[in-house]
């Protein structure tokens, strides 16, 4: 099976290599095909092999497409431009993406801690008594299940400014995943370990801080990471209203106008961002719950 | 002086406790005995003050028990400590709750003390879940000793314990109940006959369905006798027989009184 791949991406390597207009990319193939080896190869599980599959994954794709859109030409040269031009467009247009993201960044940044600032404090409130959550779960399940897209022209009637319409658009979408985790969460805490706290005749925001916070605190995480995938989602759409730059804009502008290209660079910086958005967000998961880690 | 005066309670329709009508003097060591489902942890928890009473009440020297009861601290089976808190820590938060006056240092000494008192010297900053069964049920003993109240609540404490961690801890909760000289009541809720006869120095039985005091028997060779010689003592084997006995016959009664068997008309 192996010697089989190994046959086979050798041909598709040679094949890429031999097209004269594509040296370089040929060239990029080939460390594809050996990376894409060596993770056939890899021994014994652990980070090393995570990344040597992930790369390879990468590289594949990457070989794919060179084949597809430069070699053998079978996809629309237009939608598709090669990984080397895409390559070459992504340093030049680098700049211009990194100043997008400061932009992108602020709205999303704002609308996000927003969210988390509204949504946790409102679902303790809510999930710590039983009348209050019966009394919102109708509005948070009718509300949350609407799209924030549709209040975009209410919010650019009402807000003052562009941006802050954008704000409430992306805070929309970030917030109710966040609040009903947030109830589930301190539902979700134990009777007996709120017995016992009631015990200790705690001050109230010694009980909300110490207690109902950390107690719901898991399920608020996994809250958290789906209102930042949400605040993502509503980016773009956040950023038709006014806005003349950020990554959403800059994706759908060069799009508008048929520059695949630029598009497609658009997507890959996107990407990039979203990866260290969420490593860093892993991190800060991971040092909140750190009393899970240390189970036997 | 705990007075429990004709206590009732029922969750919807269902009648959980009737007419439970029963004193405990001061300094003593009660054992609440029954089955599963009998009410006991009903029981103690309306005694703690967590659940209310549909009729009748509880009085601790004189005065009603209505919401969280200051004079109690309460051992649960399990869950008693706050997994997301160092054992330290646990403890300090009970610590500066009830003593606001005292300065963080002296309140962490005070936890350090009280996980000595234990046998928990050295697990200050160890979480919970890096904890035994046995270990993490110390560190709640420690922080419920920690509170200054009088009257130390246990449900099933030891419940979920291997043999010998049980044999441990139940000599660490009687050598603390006879070291506080009478200062210190504590109730014990247990369905183990052989821990009750150990432990307490009165036993209320309870029958289930619906939980009610079927005897109460006193105890008093478990104040002195090791735990070789309680088993071998005559008035406590016999004691045990009694327990057995009443046990049976509120079992014999409740089969009496039910329909084991269906005539199968209308099938």
């Amino acid at each position: 099976m192996k010697i089989l791949l190994f046959i086979g991406f050798a041909a598709l390597t040679a094949a890429a290599l031999l097209h004269a207009d594509h040296r370089v990319a040929g060239a990029g193939a080939l460390i594809a095909g050996v990376t894409l080896i060596r993770a056939l190869l890899a021994g014994r599980g652990g980070r090393r092999r995570t990344i040597l599959d992930v790369s390879a994954l990468l590289c594949g794709f990457l070989l794919a497409w060179q084949l597809a859109a430069a070699n053998f030409r079978v996809l629309d040269p237009v939608l598709f431009p090669t990984p080397e031009e895409v390559l070459k467009l992504f340093f030049g247009e680098f700049g211009e993406m990194f100043k997008g993201m400061f932009s992108s960044l602020y709205l999303l940044g704002s609308a996000y801690f927003l969210a988390l600032a509204t949504a946790i404090p409102a679902g303790l409130a809510v999930g710590g008594s039983e009348r209050l959550r019966d009394a919102a779960e109708p509005f948070s399940k009718v509300l949350s299940a609407i799209p924030p897209i549709v209040y975009i022209p209410y919010a650019i009637a009402l807000l003052p400014s562009f941006s802050a319409a954008s704000i409430f658009v992306i805070w929309s979408g970030a917030f109710w995943p966040i609040f009903v985790n947030t109830i589930a969460g301190v539902v979700n805490i134990p009777e007996t370990l709120l017995d016992s706290a009631r015990m200790l005749h705690l001050k109230k925001r010694i009980f909300i801080f110490r207690i109902l916070l950390p107690g719901a605190m898991p399920s608020i995480l996994t809250g958290a990471s789906l209102g930042l995938i949400f605040s993502f989602l509503l980016l773009t759409a956040a950023e038709l209203i006014g806005a003349t730059e950020g990554l959403g804009w800059y994706v759908k502008n060069y799009s508008d106008f048929a520059d695949y290209g630029k598009v497609i660079c658009g997507i890959i910086f996107i990407g990039l961002v979203i990866t260290a958005i969420t490593a860093v967000s892993r991190r800060i998961e991971k040092a909140l719950l750190r009393y899970r880690e240390v189970r036997k | 002086m705990i007075e429990f005066r004709d206590l009732n309670v029922s969750f919807q329709d269902k009648t959980v406790l009737e007419k439970i009508d029963f004193t405990v003097a001061d300094g003593e060591f009660v054992c609440l005995l029954g089955q599963s489902g009998c009410g006991k942890s009903t029981l103690l928890r309306v005694l703690a003050g967590l659940l209310p009473a549909t009729s009748g009440g509880v009085t601790i020297d004189g005065r009603a028990v209505c919401g969280p009861e200051r004079a109690c601290s309460v051992v649960f089976q399990d869950y008693s400590l706050f997994p997301w808190m160092t054992t330290g820590k646990n403890l300090m938060l009970a610590l500066a709750a009830s003593y606001p006056e005292k300065k963080r240092a002296e309140i962490r000494d005070l936890a350090e003390s009280y996980l000595e008192m234990v046998g928990l010297g050295g697990v200050f900053g160890q979480y919970p879940a890096t904890l035994s069964g046995g270990m993490r049920q110390r560190a709640a003993i420690a922080r419920a000793l920690a509170i200054p109240s009088r009257i130390l609540l246990m449900d099933e404490p030891f419940g979920a314990l291997d043999p010998v961690n049980r044999a441990m801890l139940q000599d660490l909760i009687k050598e603390l109940h006879r070291d506080s000289r009478g200062a210190r009541t504590m109730i014990f809720v247990t369905h183990d006959v052989d821990e009750a006869l150990y432990l307490g120095t009165e036993i209320v039985l309870l029958g289930s369905s619906p939980g009610r005091v079927i005897a109460r028997e006193k105890n008093p060779a478990a104040r002195n006798l090791t735990r070789e010689k309680l088993f071998n003592d005559g008035s406590v084997i016999g004691l045990q027989r009694k327990i057995m006995d009443i046990y049976r016959a509120d079992m014999t009664e409740k089969l009496n009184h039910r329909t084991l068997f269906h005539s199968g008309n209308g099938i």
